[in-house]
């Protein structure tokens, strides 16, 4: 399943762009409840010989369970050294600049970037 | 004899005599059983409160205010929300309530929140406290990342990743208090509290 839509947030991979999107406000009560989200993340990688993009940019909260599961994956991507992972963030979203710095650590390659 | 009270990281009353006003709720364990979205709306409910007394307090002082409303609101929120996430994760008399007050104090937001927890747990927590509350928090919250990875059937290991989160990203500090509970040596009450600066001046954040 390439797309997850409920009430209050959203995840879908746009092939045109090679993207998958992350909006809304992901609450989830435990790291394990954010696995569908992280199994589409990983189909999308999977399918990809070279990138994969995270667009982040209108996420409007992510509880710290996200945050675990989100380093989860981003640690993960390790074993995929080919792939060229951007995440793509919002500086009008203040926890992003504050939180999404970490990522970059655990994944050197990482390109993080802000849209505005 | 058994220590009758445990503190551990940054927990002081003092701050508290200093506020201007303090909000207080009080939840009965139910409130959110099988209603996770009552934390989101507590927590949201208690960023815009705080925020309209921030953004006037910084009309008249901008420079010395640590953040844009919009930003300290944020920071109020995630703060709010990891700790009521928290409070309803462990509290274990689900007879009891879980007491949230929030303190506008003098160059800072102060959260406390309290809730039974089990007292069997207690040592486990309080090493998980330790560890937290000493060293770098750059190299805390990232090597806690890593031991996540390492074993994710953990669940103490999320939280130790939220209370690092709220002191490296939103720049708060935390303390805890355990306390016996009368007549339950089965029991402990935990106080939990967040300091969320407001101002630039270090020597204004009371410690």
């Amino acid at each position: 399943m390439l797309e997850i839509k409920n009430d209050g947030y959203q995840v879908w991979n746009d092939e045109v762009s090679e993207t998958v999107f992350c909006a809304g406000s992901f609450r989830f009560n435990g790291v394990n409840e954010y696995q569908p989200i992280i199994d589409l993340f990983n189909s999308v990688a999977s399918k990809s010989a070279q990138k994969l993009a995270l667009d982040l940019s209108k996420l409007e909260f992510l509880n710290s369970s996200g945050i675990n599961a989100l380093s989860r994956f981003i640690i993960s991507l390790r074993s995929r050294p080919q792939l060229q992972v951007t995440m793509k963030g919002s500086k009008k979203i203040a926890w992003q600049s504050k939180s999404l710095p970490n990522l970059v650590r655990l994944l050197p390659s990482l390109q993080l970037e802000y849209l505005d | 004899m058994a220590t009758m009270v445990a503190t551990f990281g940054d927990f002081s009353e003092e701050a508290l005599t200093k506020a201007k006003f303090h909000l207080h709720l009080s939840f009965p364990s139910s409130s959110f059983a099988g209603r996770w979205k009552n934390v989101s709306l507590s927590a949201n409910y208690l960023a815009s409160f705080f925020e309209t007394f921030y953004r006037s307090d910084a009309q008249f002082s901008p420079t010395q205010h640590s953040h844009l409303p919009e930003e300290f609101q944020s920071s109020i929120s995630y703060v709010a929300n990891e700790l009521i996430e928290n409070a309803v994760k462990f509290n274990f008399d689900k007879s009891s309530e879980i007491g949230l007050t929030v303190y506008y104090g003098e160059g800072q937001l102060i959260f406390l929140v309290c809730n039974s927890i089990e007292a069997r747990d207690v040592t486990q927590f309080q090493k998980l406290l330790e560890n937290i509350t000493h060293g770098d928090l750059d190299e805390l919250l990232i090597s806690r990342m890593e031991e996540n990875f390492l074993n994710s059937e953990s669940d103490s290991a999320s939280s130790g990743l939220g209370l690092l989160t709220i002191m490296h990203d939103h720049g708060a500090k935390l303390g805890w208090r355990f306390e016996n509970v009368a007549g339950k040596p089965g029991l402990k009450l935990l106080t939990t509290m967040a300091s969320l600066p407001m101002v630039r001046q270090p020597e204004l954040i009371a410690v």
